[in-house]
């Protein structure tokens, strides 16, 4: 009777990879913008990517290799998986005015409202 | 009937997208929740971390993006490694510090004088090798 787990063929870890994980983030309200957040432990600027399609906003991101191959595990949390993130921007954006920068981990977008959303006044005649 | 798991890290959820202006006003998590020990409704949640070991000696990895290395605290102290620090997040008057601790026990056969910790893209690996004498050796039969 085999007592000891096989090891996972290399094929199956590469098919899991491509499997997404939604990361953590949040969307902060400021005058004339909306800020996304997103946590993206592990990914340096080169490995994330964000499009703009119609009012889809997608981020993904490639994780760094965690682990050393000859590392035994003990303990996971961390799953594998690349990142993926889509946003619909119900909210009308200046899309030329997106920009975005990335902070040990941390992907700042910046999403300005449209002008013609802007609130005005209007004087009364 | 579709089964959601509460504290899913593939974090599948009912819609493909999520909605920009949803996100704002229905604010799941805030960095309290998603670092600090309890979250506001009481659910015991820290950061994601793995730990592995081979024979060189014992390695983790957490994920704690947006913190930076100077308020991460690393303590061993009986076989016990302990991840922790304050952080302060928000301007002005939403101002906040938390703190975040998870431990875990590693080995009693560490060389602590040479216990190295690195912080790359909010990813701390910890590296914890083994004293020279607990490396395993092969032993030959006379």
């Amino acid at each position: 009777m085999k007592t000891e787990l096989t090891k996972q063929p290399e094929a199956n870890l590469a098919a899991r990879r491509n499997l997404h994980v939604r990361p953590e983030y949040r969307v902060e309200e400021q005058e004339h913008a909306y800020r996304v957040l997103v946590y993206l432990p592990g990914v340096s600027r080169g490995d994330a990517s964000i499009t703009l399609e119609k009012d889809v906003l997608t981020i993904e991101a490639r994780r760094a290799q965690l682990r050393d191959d000859r590392w035994q595990v003990v303990h996971r949390e961390i799953p594998e998986a690349d990142f993926r993130l889509q946003l619909q921007l119900n909210v009308k954006i200046e899309e030329n005015e997106i920009t975005a920068h990335s902070d040990n981990g941390v992907l700042t977008v910046n999403l300005p409202i449209a002008e013609a959303l802007k609130p005005r006044t209007i004087a009364i005649e | 009937m579709k089964l959601i798991k509460y504290d899913d890290p593939w974090n599948h959820s009912l819609s493909d997208f999520d909605q920009l202006l949803s996100r704002v006003f229905g604010e799941r998590w805030t960095p309290e929740s998603l670092f600090g020990e309890i979250a506001p409704d009481g659910r015991a949640r820290g950061f994601r971390l793995d730990s592995y070991v081979d024979d060189e000696g014992y390695h983790v990895v957490a994920e704690l993006p947006g913190i930076p290395k100077e308020q991460i605290e690393i303590r061993l102290e009986n076989a016990v490694l302990k991840i922790g620090g304050e952080h302060t997040v928000g301007e002005g008057e939403n101002k906040r510090t938390f703190r975040f601790s998870r431990s875990l026990t590693v080995g009693n056969d560490i060389a602590a004088d040479r216990v190295t910790a690195k912080m790359e893209n909010g990813l701390l690996t910890i590296h914890l090798p083994k004293t020279e004498e607990f490396k395993p050796r092969a032993i030959t039969v006379e």
